[in-house]
């Protein structure tokens, strides 16, 4: 919790794209497909105005064997753009239905629902970006997630050029017991494709990919 | 050791972008002005300088998020073709001919992309 806390001061004192934008430009369609040591995620937005967005989310927790499936919302909250830097304030929430295949819970199913806030600051040489989550999902599943990162861009790409990004995140979950995962990894992305890959301290594989239509 | 090659790295990162952006800084005008010809449609008639507007914004800092300024300036039939500068924080538009965007809308399209109108400079 110590290292958690520490990383979290870190990230606020250094303070990309951090996390991809869970809000788009108006009509914008955007798809993220999310692997890690935990769950593999899949969440299809569409935004109505440049303010939020709506759409499907799907999660498998491989572990714990169950699944959720329902709406998420996000809403940019609040937006700074200086001439060197952008930052964000988004809130993310989500509800829908959790099933579990468990042995402990087989053929459970509960209404599900999480929300946090994500914040994010970056220049086109660095990055910063915390996000939080409160999840419940009944006698299945609840806990709170937290993720961070920081990231240097070892060059600083023009306009329609190969990006690239080092990154180092921590994960930490409130239901596990292994405290803080420490994944670092690499981002590359060039045009509306974007593509993450990196393996953490269990050697576990992260990989990200998001496409923006 | 390790330490020592990673501080090395990271120092010939640094100057080797300072070097590249005083050069850029230098070239930008001539590149400027090659660019708004550039982006002018051989087949578009009239001045060049009477379909150019030039927008500067703040918070034109990321690649990937400004694809949204070519998705939301490129649905207007008024636009012939779009440049964005990221060195210099600007948007460069060439309009089709007899074609104008007001600064009301041409602000709510910058907010739309993600960033803040600091200044709108329309012709040469």
């Amino acid at each position: 919790m110590k290292r958690l806390l520490f990383i979290t001061c870190m990230v606020m004192l250094v303070a990309g794209p951090v996390w991809p934008r869970p809000v788009s430009y108006p009509g914008g369609v955007t798809l993220m497909q999310m692997n890690d040591a935990d769950r593999n995620s899949i969440h299809l937005h569409y935004s109505p105005t440049a303010r939020f967005s709506i759409g499907y989310k799907g999660e498998l927790w491989r572990d714990e064997d169950w699944q959720f499936h329902g709406a998420q919302l996000n809403y940019l909250i609040k937006r700074r753009n200086r001439f060197a830097s952008q930052a964000n304030l988004y809130l993310k929430s989500g509800l829908g239905v959790a099933y579990s295949d468990s042995d402990a819970l087989e053929d459970e199913t509960e209404v599900a629902a999480f929300t946090g806030i994500a914040v994010d600051w970056e220049t086109r040489r660095w990055f910063a970006a915390y996000e939080n989550r409160a999840y419940y999902a009944g006698d299945i599943e609840s806990f709170i997630g937290q993720k961070a990162r920081v990231g240097i861009a070892p060059y600083i790409g023009g306009y329609g050029q190969l990006h690239t990004w080092f990154i180092l995140q921590a994960d930490h979950n409130s239901e596990k017991d292994d405290g803080v995962i420490v994944t670092p990894l690499v981002r590359l992305f060039k045009s509306t494709y974007m593509a993450e890959i990196g393996v953490n301290e269990d050697s576990d594989l992260l990989l990200n990919m998001v496409v923006r239509f | 050791m390790k330490i020592f090659f990673c501080s090395v790295l990271f120092i010939a990162l640094l100057w080797n972008d300072s070097i590249s952006a005083e050069n850029k800084s230098d070239m930008h005008q001539h590149k400027s002005q090659e660019t708004v010809a550039e982006l002018v449609d051989p087949n578009i008639k009239g001045n060049v300088c009477e379909n150019r507007v030039l927008v500067k914004v703040n918070g034109l800092v990321c690649d990937f998020c400004a694809r949204a300024v070519e998705k939301v300036f490129g649905r207007r039939k008024e636009v012939a073709g779009i440049q964005v500068d990221m060195d210099q924080g600007q948007i460069s538009i060439v309009l089709h001919p007899d074609n104008a965007i007001d600064d009301t809308t041409l602000e709510k399209l910058v907010t739309d992309s993600g960033y803040n109108m600091v200044s709108i400079q329309k012709g040469c």
